[in-house]
């Protein structure tokens, strides 16, 4: 049997070399890639974003906007993003972060006619899953993760791969599901409140857990397809039926973009 | 290194020329390293070419304090992981029960290599990941086993145990091969 340390040299000596072609589709790649930073390409290609699959639990992102007056007179330029916290580990074993943001976003003017800076402020908490099969997370590199997540928001340089809808009493609520593509080379997927759906979901949290748990074991009953538009793209809808324990009919639906099929 | 810390600042600078350096100087390094983790030239294909495209967008927002190298490997395993755990949720792993000496490995354009090179990613690809992994990053990726421990998030005696197990099963692997 060889010694150790020969068969470290030998495989510190193998080596894999990039053929001509290889080469040329990475580089090609790579320079459509900057080229489409540079242009300020709203979303990325979706060329570039196919292979680019693992997927993170991260779940529920929940916005609340609060508008108030006061001091703060600096202006905030280009993108704005505040630090995420970590917060606590929930029962049913997900993580919360949490997140404020305020900035100077006008002026008004005061009883005394006097005017005042406008300020906003932005309160982020965002539900996140384990990502080890041990039930834990990696809590200083999610956090890092949502601040990059958050800076690649505001620059609009996401996905949308796919949409979920549900329909109760005559209101549709709509989550968005959006993929991140990190400087660290991870795609993570993010869902969120549709900013444009006014309308917000009727149901309990309990009447959620079950409807998921229905959805999961599928117990739902098909009722077609549906084409519908949404953020400026066709979606092929897959509806089904559900019926709670407590009577009540939902319609979900899930959207997944049509040129992507 | 210090031509890496120049590279870094041109790139973040937003210089075609640095970006081009910095894909010749460690293409064939992830590539190998990449090899070295799956053992199967388009999956290893795919990672370099995401590493890359997801470094090339990252631009201003591009932030690394350490070495450049550590941090393009660290993205490979990274990548590396995700397509594991795709290929653990369509039921496939690294084949391990292929026979070590192959007649039909296709005539490679896209990737070059030895034959002793295909010889010990296939070895490679027999050891359990965790082992397989340490020995990547620390012979190919040249990753020392502390900043392995770091990035792996695992104790130091752990890095180095798996480390010497895997060489001892490699050893046995590839007795009387080479």
């Amino acid at each position: 049997m060889k010694p150790a340390e020969e068969i470290k040299r030998i495989v510190k000596n193998m080596s894999f070399r990039a053929g001509p072609e290889t080469n040329k589709h990475l580089w090609a790649d790579l320079a459509r890639a900057r080229e489409l930073r540079e242009n300020a390409q709203p979303v990325p290609d979706r060329e570039n974003t196919r292979r680019w699959s693992m997927r993170h639990p991260i779940s529920r992102l929940a916005v609340a906007a609060l508008i108030g007056v006061g001091g703060i007179t600096a202006a905030v330029v280009g993108v704005n993003v505040g630090q995420y916290y970590f917060e606590e580990k929930q029962a049913d074993g997900t993580y919360q972060f949490h997140s404020e943001q305020a900035w100077v976003s006008g002026t008004v003017r005061d009883a005394n006619g006097v005017e005042q800076p406008l300020i906003t402020k932005r309160a982020t908490s965002v539900t996140v899953g384990p990502d080890s099969p041990d039930g834990t997370l990696n809590v200083e590199q999610t956090r890092k993760s949502l601040e990059e997540i958050d800076r690649l928001r505001q620059q609009d340089r996401r996905y949308l791969r796919g949409v979920i809808e549900t329909e109760t009493s005559g209101c549709l609520y709509r989550i968005l599901l959006y993929d991140y593509t990190l400087s660290n080379g991870r795609t993570l997927c993010m869902s969120e409140n549709d900013p444009d759906q006014k309308d917000e979901t009727h149901l309990t949290t309990a009447q959620v857990h079950e409807l998921n748990q229905l959805t999961r074991t599928g117990r739902g009953q098909d009722t077609g397809t549906q084409e519908k538009q949404v953020k400026g793209r066709l979606f092929l809808f897959q509806r089904q039926r559900f019926v709670l324990s407590d009577g009540t009919e939902v319609i979900r639906s899930k959207g997944t973009p049509k040129d992507s099929q | 290194m210090f031509e890496d810390e120049l590279l870094k600042l041109r790139f973040k600078a937003g210089r075609l020329d640095a970006l081009q350096r910095i894909y010749e100087k460690y293409r064939d390094y992830l590539l190998t390293l990449a090899m070295a983790l799956v053992n199967d030239g388009a999956t290893a294909e795919d990672v370099v070419h995401d590493v890359f495209v997801s470094f090339a967008q990252s631009g201003a927002t591009f932030r690394v304090h350490g070495s450049l190298r550590a941090y393009l490997a660290t993205c490979v395993v990274n990548r590396v992981r995700d397509q594991m755990r795709a290929r653990k949720r369509r039921g496939r792993t690294l084949d391990e029960e292929a026979p070590l000496e192959s007649d039909f490995d296709p005539p490679e354009t896209r990737i070059l290599s030895d034959e002793q090179s295909r010889l010990v990613a296939r070895a490679l690809a027999r050891l359990p990941d965790e082992q397989r992994e340490v020995i990547a990053l620390h012979l190919n990726g040249q990753l020392k086993l502390r900043e392995i421990a770091k990035l792996q998030n695992i104790p130091l005696t752990t890095v180095r145990g798996r480390y010497r197990h895997g060489i001892e099963r490699l050893r046995s692997i590839l007795n009387g091969r080479l």
